[in-house]
C-alpha cells in the first residue's frame, strides 16, 4: 500500500498529516486472504498510526470472497488469528454465512453476516480500550437491553499494547437510524414525532441510569462533578464561545459578537451554580438522532459508544455530565426539525416546543440552567463547524444561540 | 517567607492570550539564559503573544489542550498545559497525558504557585483518566528538576537532544504512574 493508497481511503484518520511512509508490519492469513497491519509515518511529530486492512490479493475483500465470514467464525469459535485475539460472548454460535458490505462508510467498515450479525472493523488500531466495545460488553452485563446483543470482539495486541480490531453485534433487519427515520416522519406525520422524542428520552434514561449502575467498577464511575470538572466545563464553554466568533466573518459576525454576552452571563449562571449539585458517570459521548437505530416495529437502540473520534481515548473513557447528552439529542432534534421546516413544510418552533417537552418529560429531573448552557456551548461548537465546513447550514445554529442566550 | 493568599487556578481563554505571551517571555529570561541559544530565546520571546492566540484556535476545547492560570488578587502569576501526550521528542506510552508548560512570573518563584499549578494540571490529567504523566525539561534546568522530583516524578528518559538553532540542547524526561483509580 502506497501513502497516496492510504490517504484515499475514508477510514483514514489523518487527512490533514502529510504522510511519509507506509510499511507492512503484520500479515495473518485468514479464509481466502489476510488480516494486514500497516504503519503509517507523518513528516510531524505527533507519532505513527497503525491500520487494520484486510486484503485479497492486494485489494480489499469483495462480498462473497469469505474473508469476513471466515473472521467472524473465528470469533465464534475463539480461534485467534496471529496476534489477533478473539473473544466470544456467552451465546453466540458460529456457523455463519452469507455477508455484505454495508455502503455507509466512515472511520469504520460494517458487514453484515448471516443477516444477523454485524462486524464492525476498526481500521485506526488504538492502543488502549476501546469504549464501544467496553461499553457494549458492560451493558449487556448490567441487562440494558437496547443496544446490540454483543457477540464478540477482537483485539489485536503486541508486545506493548492492545488494540480493538473488529467487534461482532446483533444486525437488527429492516432498521433505519433515527435520523432517517424522523424526517420522513415529520414530512408526513409530525405528531409521531413527538411520540418517537418521548421514546428517546426514555431510551436515553434508562441508558444513563444502566450507565451508572455499578460505581464500584472503576471503569464507570458515578459521582459529583469535582471543582476541576465544572470550572473545566465552564472555560470549555467559553472558549468554543470565543472561537465561534472567530469563525464568522461580516454580518453573522456582528449578530454574535451582539449576544455574546448573553451567552456568557448563560454560562456563568448555569456552571457557577453547578457546583455541587452536578453528577458525572460514563455517557455515550456523541449521541444524536444518528447513533440510535428505528426498528420497523417502533423499538429504539442505541449504538456507536466510541465518543467524539477528535478526542483522545484517555479522554473519551473519562466520566462526564449525561446532561451532554440530552443537549446533543436536543440539538439533533433542532437540526432535524429546521431541515424539515425548509425542505417539507413543517412548522418548526410549535413541533420543537411540543418534542423537546416530551423527550425531557421522558428523561426526568434536569438542572435546566446546566442543560441550556451545554446546549449552548454545542451550538457554539456548530457554527465553528458549519462556518468551515458547510456554510450553507450556518444560519441554524446560529439562529440556535440567538434563541438559547435571549 | 511573608504570609501570602495561596493561588487560585483557572482555566485560561482566549482573552488571556497577551498576559500568558507577557509572563512567558518574563520566566523564559529569567530561566533560559545559558540553557537555550540566545537567537532561539529572542525567537520565543518574540513571538509569545502570537503563539499564545494562535494556539487557543489551533487547539480548540476538544482537542485536549488546556492552558490553566494561576492567579492572586486577580492577578495572573503563572501558567501551566496539559494535553494528551505527543510524540513531539519520542513516542509516549499510550494513554499518557503531559504537561508542557509550566512557567512562573519571575516575581512569584517561590510564592507556592508553582505548586498549586502543578497540583491542579496533576489533578485535571488524572480526573480525564490520562495515566501515566509525563513531564519534558531541560537536563541543566536544576531547579525544575528538583521540582518535579519532589512531587514525586522520576526520569525515564535520561537524555535526549532536542535542536535548537542547530545546538543540541539536552532534555530528560519525568514520569509518574497513578496507580489504578479507588472503587466508587
Amino acid at each position: 500500500m502506497t501513502p497516496a493508497d492510504l490517504a484515499s481511503q475514508r477510514w483514514f484518520r489523518s487527512k490533514q498529516r502529510s504522510i511519509v511512509a507506509v510499511t507492512e508490519v503484520d500479515r495473518s492469513p485468514i479464509g481466502p486472504g489476510a488480516l494486514v497491519v500497516f504503519e503509517a509515518s507523518f513528516d510531524d511529530d505527533v507519532g505513527s498510526e497503525r491500520y487494520l486492512v484486510p486484503l485479497v490479493g492486494g485489494r480489499e475483500p469483495a462480498d462473497g470472497e469469505g474473508v469476513w465470514i471466515a473472521l467472524a467464525n473465528a470469533i465464534g469459535r475463539d480461534a485467534g488469528i496471529g496476534r489477533f485475539v478473539t473473544r466470544r460472548a456467552a451465546g453466540f454460535e458460529p456457523d455463519l454465512a452469507g455477508e455484505r458490505r454495508l455502503a455507509v462508510e466512515q472511520s469504520n467498515t460494517s458487514v453484515v453476516v448471516g443477516e444477523r450479525l454485524i462486524l464492525k472493523l476498526y481500521r485506526l488500531l488504538e492502543p488502549g480500550e476501546n469504549p464501544d466495545v467496553e461499553i457494549s460488553a458492560f451493558l449487556a452485563g448490567v441487562g440494558f437491553a437496547d443496544t446490540p446483543a454483543l457477540a464478540g470482539s477482537v483485539t489485536y495486541e503486541t508486545l506493548g499494547a492492545k488494540a480493538s480490531a473488529a467487534m461482532l453485534q446483533a444486525y437488527l433487519p429492516g432498521a433505519e437510524d433515527a435520523w432517517t427515520a424522523m424526517r420522513s416522519v415529520l414530512a408526513s406525520d409530525p405528531q409521531r414525532g413527538v411520540e418517537m422524542a418521548a421514546r428517546i428520552g426514555d431510551l436515553t434514561a434508562r441508558l444513563h441510569r444502566a450507565l451508572a449502575s455499578r460505581p464500584d467498577d472503576v471503569a464507570f464511575p458515578a459521582r459529583p462533578a469535582t471543582v476541576h470538572e465544572t470550572a473545566a466545563w465552564r472555560a470549555s464553554a467559553e472558549w468554543q464561545a470565543t472561537l465561534a466568533v472567530g469563525s464568522l466573518r461580516g454580518a453573522d459576525h456582528d449578530r454574535l459578537v451582539a449576544i455574546a454576552p448573553a451567552v456568557r452571563a448563560r454560562f456563568a449562571d448555569a456552571f457557577g451554580s453547578a457546583t455541587g449539585d452536578a453528577v458525572v458517570s460514563r455517557i455515550h459521548g456523541d449521541y444524536h438522532l444518528g447513533q440510535l437505530l428505528a426498528r420497523p416495529d417502533g423499538g429504539l437502540a442505541v449504538i456507536d459508544f466510541e465518543g467524539e473520534p477528535s478526542r483522545a481515548l484517555a479522554e473519551r473513557r473519562a466520566p462526564a455530565s449525561p446532561l451532554r447528552d440530552v443537549a446533543g439529542m436536543l440539538r439533533s432534534l433542532d437540526y432535524a426539525a429546521r431541515a424539515a421546516e425548509r425542505e417539507d413544510g413543517l412548522a418548526a418552533d410549535p413541533w420543537l416546543l411540543r418534542a423537546r417537552a416530551a423527550f425531557l418529560g421522558a428523561y426526568g429531573d434536569i438542572d435546566a440552567a446546566l442543560l441550556s448552557a451545554f446546549e449552548l456551548e454545542k451550538a457554539c461548537y456548530e457554527i465553528r463547524y458549519e462556518a468551515g465546513m458547510r456554510p450553507d447550514w450556518l444560519w441554524l445554529p446560529l439562529a440556535a444561540v440567538e434563541r438559547l442566550a435571549s | 517567607m511573608e504570609r501570602v493568599e495561596p493561588a487560585t487556578v483557572r482555566l485560561a481563554t482566549p482573552a488571556d492570550a497577551d498576559i500568558l505571551g507577557a509572563i512567558s517571555g518574563r520566566a523564559w529570561r529569567a530561566v533560559y539564559p545559558s540553557i537555550v541559544p540566545d537567537a532561539v530565546l529572542d525567537e520565543w520571546i518574540e513571538g509569545a503573544p502570537e503563539g499564545w492566540h494562535q494556539a487557543f484556535v489551533d487547539r480548540p476545547p476538544e482537542s485536549g489542550w488546556r492552558p490553566w492560570v494561576a492567579e492572586r488578587e486577580g492577578a495572573i502569576l503563572g501558567f501551566a498545559t496539559t494535553t494528551p501526550a505527543k510524540a513531539d521528542w519520542l513516542p509516549p506510552p499510550h494513554g499518557a497525558g503531559e504537561l508542557t508548560n509550566l512557567y512562573l512570573d519571575p516575581d512569584a518563584i517561590g510564592s507556592g504557585v508553582g505548586s498549586a499549578l502543578y497540583d491542579h494540571a496533576a489533578a485535571d490529567l488524572r480526573e480525564r483518566g490520562f495515566n501515566p504523566f509525563l513531564v519534558w525539561a531541560f537536563r541543566d534546568n536544576f531547579r525544575a528538576r528538583r521540582f518535579y522530583e519532589r512531587k514525586g516524578l522520576v526520569i525515564d528518559v535520561a537524555e535526549h537532544d532536542w535542536m535548537l538553532g542547530g545546538v543540541p540542547c539536552p532534555i530528560v524526561r519525568f514520569r509518574i504512574d497513578w496507580p489504578a483509580p479507588e472503587a466508587g
